[in-house]
């Protein structure tokens, strides 16, 4: 599937996530999404395994902080000033759930995406002037760079001599001396790419070429409109 | 104003100035979110509140070095793209949704000042002004709604100061020790010192 009728797919989602409040409409929505993710293929469901653990660690505090804070009137559990009712576990359940639902929907589309036809489909597809769609490329292509520059840059201080920073005074100077010395490379690494990108005329025509094109064919025109189709539906029966 | 002349009016420098500030978004909120579960379960929502600034500052600072009309919406978008593509716990939804938000109040408040006035009371006010858009999306999404009056009064307050302090003034800050490196030589925040001196 392209990553246009997939994105729509994502916002379809998202869109029934944040309509509804009951925690089984949420759990629905929910397994869906997981069912989703386990047909797309071994990587997805990897990539699902991996961020188990992180969304536990996120969402069961977010849980009970919307368990204790949600106002509510039948009780199921009392432990001393603190009230459990059963209206807040219903919203805190719900609430969790579609922030996993959140969550893994961006997982999936991430998973059975490559980050460059997501550049294309904006300049191709959603028609974004290119010279912000490739600004998103070059962000992506920052990110390896400094970090490299980053560990150069330590290894540079800890050569001249630099002690590891005791004390809380000790570690601010540290990071400031560090966070300069990252800024001063990537202004100047700025500087180098945008008169590389000038010299070899980029913007200088309002179109240019590709080496890959999306095409929207037929079958993600189908899935699009199946999308947008049972989004509705579901909006006006549920 | 046509599309063409729109991005015609921005250098291939500061694209690549808000690709950067985009990048360094990305980074700072993969860490901000392990600050944000921590938070979460210390001081619940309103503990959380309190770093809100720091995920608007990059849109502002680009705004306070470029100085153009559209200069917020991009390098919001910018961020909200390359957040998701990176990877963040809020999903592409919410990563889009308050990216807009912040646009258009950052964009809003320039406007009125006709991006000529960039005082300590300028960069707070928009940092002041980034926060109810989203705070009312995100009571939607994320079921503040129901916490009760009192409760959410108290985490807008917190999320206003959160975009003074956090947002409006550490982005006065961090311009002016960026222009005092000698490195922004080509953008507006120097010239416009220049013009004024």
């Amino acid at each position: 599937m392209d990553p246009l009728s997939k994105l729509i797919g994502v916002i379809c989602m998202t869109v029934l996530a944040l309509t509804y409040q009951s925690a089984l409409v949420q759990g629905v929505i929910l397994g869906i999404v997981i069912l989703c993710g386990l047909i797309y293929g071994k990587r997805t469901v990897r990539i699902l395994g991996r961020v188990t653990r992180y969304l536990l660690l996120f969402g069961i505090p977010f849980f009970f902080v919307q368990l204790l804070w949600v106002p509510g009137d039948t009780t199921i559990l009392q432990l001393g000033p603190v009230h459990l009712t059963l209206e807040a576990l219903d919203y805190a359940a719900a609430i969790t759930c579609r922030l996993f639902t959140l969550f893994l929907t961006s997982v999936i589309y991430l998973a059975t995406t490559d980050p460059r036809d997501v550049v294309l489909m904006l300049t191709q597809q959603l028609r974004v002037p290119y010279r912000f769609a490739y600004a998103v490329s070059l962000s992506l292509r920052f990110l390896p760079i400094l970090t490299e520059e980053t560990e150069i840059i330590r290894s540079t201080h800890q050569l001249r001599g630099m002690r590891p920073p005791k004390g809380v005074s000790e570690r601010i100077q540290a990071w400031k001396i560090f966070s300069i010395a990252i800024f001063v490379n990537s202004v100047r690494r700025m500087q180098m790419i945008a008169s590389a990108m000038d010299a070899k005329g980029f913007g200088a025509y309002s179109s240019r070429t590709y080496m890959k094109t999306i095409k929207t064919t037929w079958f993600s025109l189908i899935m699009i409109v199946a999308f947008i189709g049972s989004t509705f539906i579901v909006l006006y029966y549920v | 104003m046509n599309e063409r002349s729109a991005i015609q009016r921005f250098t291939t420098l500061e694209i690549v100035l808000m690709a950067v500030l985009a990048m360094a978004n990305a980074v700072l909120s993969t860490f901000l979110s392990t600050v944000n579960q921590f938070l979460t379960t210390l001081g619940g929502p309103i503990a959380t509140s309190t770093i809100v600034g720091l995920y608007m500052i990059y849109g502002v600072l680009a705004m306070y070095i470029i100085r153009k009309p559209g200069t917020a919406f991009i390098t919001y978008m910018l961020g909200a793209i390359v957040q998701t593509l990176l990877g963040n716990s809020y999903g592409i939804a919410a990563s889009l949704v308050a990216a807009l938000c912040y646009a258009v109040a950052v964009e809003l408040v320039c406007a009125i000042f006709k991006y000529k006035r960039w005082t300590m009371g300028v960069t707070m006010l928009l940092g002041l002004c980034a926060v109810p858009l989203w705070f009312i999306f995100a009571a939607n999404m994320f079921g503040y709604l129901k916490w009760g009056m009192g409760q959410l009064t108290i985490a807008f307050i917190v999320r206003c100061l959160s975009g003074l302090i956090l947002c409006g003034m550490l982005t006065k800050m961090i311009g002016d020790a960026m222009v005092r490196t000698g490195l922004l030589r080509s953008f507006n925040i120097v010239k416009d010192a220049k013009l004024r001196s």
